[in-house]
């Protein structure tokens, strides 16, 4: 389908980059863009842009023959009326056009629920303005007196009311599934940052699970988790929705619990494409950066430049020499051709809480059998011998050694750091 | 990438009952990364009376006069410290670098310069 981009920008302000990023959004939600429209002006309330910004615009659709406008500002519920009784084309804004992004590649109940809770939660303060607009002059199936305002909104809530219902079911199956992840040793690192890093390429090259990637924005709308060793050690990698700039708090709102396991795990890999131009990855950087501190994340962080198999070594240099000071604990690597690949799987094992050596005498019993069999669950088993005991030289949790001590009499003789 | 800079808070942007502002001014110079404060290596708290709403050009005076002697290039604040300008009218005033805050490292750092304004000045209003 054929769209226009249309930008009102205030003066002084540098729209160039968001411009770019909607014409991306737009080719991802399946859009061919045939056009940009920028003006350059305060504010109009019935159109947004300038009458005669507006009719230059309508040769344009003519022109072209686009089928949309994709509007770069908010707009409000009567601007949207407004604009496609004169446009004759319909006219959508960018938080309206990721919701067509995200629904398009909700493939998940959970993601499907989340898309439309945002989309309600969008339309609701807009409901009582549009239906007051359709039914300027006669039109047929509206109610009288003002009874169709209510209906509609009370649909909407009642709707709303459903799926959160729906929602806090299952984000508390999420929450306990995270609970016992952590029971059993095992140690919460996600994959986070802008959309079309490469984050689910990088999931699929570290464990070999079958997640979707593509060359577009929001591939990923579901979060999916796998299970990693490293050094003998257990890592749950989760892959997440990828950030975008000015996410609307009630988008935010609607993938909360999708967004909590960003911010509730131990570890973030914070992936950045380092093919982009440094200004793009600057701000991508800084959106990142900004929403994690925003929603309180505390754990530990690794910056992951991907896609080095694009650029050459002294690209890379340059851009990490100029992205300082928004770097931490930075590696390299290349997600495609698996470049820095084990560099990163080291690193993520540097960050892991530090395990103790211990060496264990089980007893030879069928409860002895049953500790062995949860010690290989949630330690890193070294070496087991049985003779009139199980011995059992592993490295382990002190949380967990501890436990077995108290709750066995199980005889345990400590050697030191793992 | 550990870098050197120095965060810039300022309190007391509001009127006092008397009509007065009493403001307070930090400047903390400290080792950062993108994430994390490494160091912190100086710390300068400044007050200011003024008998009018400060202008940019008295804000300057204060944060120039807070961070003499400090020794690192990039002074970090937030945008509304210095009513939005853009970064490089203020470095150029100030002989700094400035940079408006981008990552979570800068923000942990101002966010300690912010609570040390904050706490100096509701200790010397509460002073006799």
């Amino acid at each position: 389908m054929r769209a226009i981009i249309v930008a009102r920008k205030d003066p002084r302000k540098d729209i160039s980059e968001d411009l770019e990023e909607m014409v991306v959004l737009a080719e991802s939600a399946g859009y061919e863009v045939v056009g940009t429209l920028v003006q350059q002006r305060s504010i109009d309330r019935v159109y947004q842009i300038g009458r005669g910004k507006l009719k230059e615009l309508k040769e344009m659709i003519e022109k072209s023959e686009a089928e949309k406008v994709i509007f770069l500002n908010k707009l409000s519920a009567s601007q949207i009326f407004n604009l496609t009784s004169e446009l004759k084309v319909e006219v959508i804004d960018k938080f309206n056009l990721i919701l067509e992004i995200f629904a398009r590649n909700a493939k998940t109940r959970k993601a499907q629920l989340q898309v439309e809770l945002a989309k309600l939660s969008y339309e609701l303060p807009k409901a009582r303005v549009m239906v007051s607009l359709m039914k300027r002059g006669e039109r047929p199936g509206f109610k009288s007196l003002g009874r169709y305002y209510d209906l509609y909104e009370r649909d909407i809530r009642r709707r709303i009311y459903e799926i959160k219902r729906e929602l806090s079911e299952k984000d508390r199956i999420s929450e306990e599934v995270r609970k016992k992840r952590k029971e059993i040793g095992g140690y919460l690192v996600t994959l986070a940052g802008y959309t079309n890093a490469g984050k689910s390429t990088l999931m699929r090259r570290l464990t070999s699970k079958r997640v979707i990637s593509d060359d577009k924005l929001f591939t990923t709308l579901s979060p999916s988790t796998a299970e990693l060793r490293i050094k003998g050690r257990r890592v749950f990698l989760t892959d997440t929705v990828g950030f975008i700039k000015d996410l609307p708090p009630w988008m935010v709102a609607a993938f909360r619990s999708t967004m909590d396991e960003i911010f509730s795990s131990d570890l973030i890999l914070l992936v950045v494409d380092a093919s982009e131009d440094t200004k793009a990855i600057r701000r991508k950087l800084k959106t990142s950066h900004e929403i994690l501190y925003e929603n309180g994340y505390a754990g530990r962080l690794i910056t992951v430049m991907n896609k080095i198999d694009k650029i050459n070594e002294e690209e890379l240099e340059r851009k990490i020499e100029e992205l300082g000071n928004l770097l931490h604990n930075t590696v390299a690597v290349s997600a495609v051709s698996g470049e820095g690949i084990d560099e990163l799987l080291e690193k993520i094992y540097q960050e892991l809480p530090k395990w103790r050596l211990y060496e264990l005498k089980l007893p030879m019993s069928r409860d002895g059998m049953k500790l062995l069999h949860r010690l290989y669950e949630e330690s890193h088993i070294l070496q087991v011998s049985f003779n009139e005991w199980i011995s059992v030289r592993l490295e382990a949790e002190t949380g967990l050694i501890n436990k077995i001590e108290n709750e066995n009499g199980v005889e345990v003789l400590e050697y030191g750091a793992g | 990438m550990a870098e050197e800079v120095i965060a810039i808070d300022i309190s007391g942007r509001h009127a006092m009952e008397d009509g007065t502002y009493f403001m307070i001014c930090a400047a903390v110079e400290a080792k950062i990364t993108g994430y994390s404060i490494l160091s912190v290596e100086n710390l300068v708290i400044k007050k200011k009376r003024y008998k009018n709403a400060p202008c940019l050009a008295e804000i300057l005076d204060l944060v120039k006069e807070t961070v003499r002697g400090m020794k690192a290039r990039v002074l970090i604040s937030e945008a509304g410290e210095f009513f939005n300008e853009p970064e490089w009218r203020i470095g150029s005033v100030l002989g700094k670098e400035v940079r408006y805050l981008e990552s979570i490292g800068e923000r942990r750092l101002q966010k300690l310069a912010h609570m040390i304004t904050n706490e100096t000045r509701s200790l010397l209003l509460e002073e006799p």
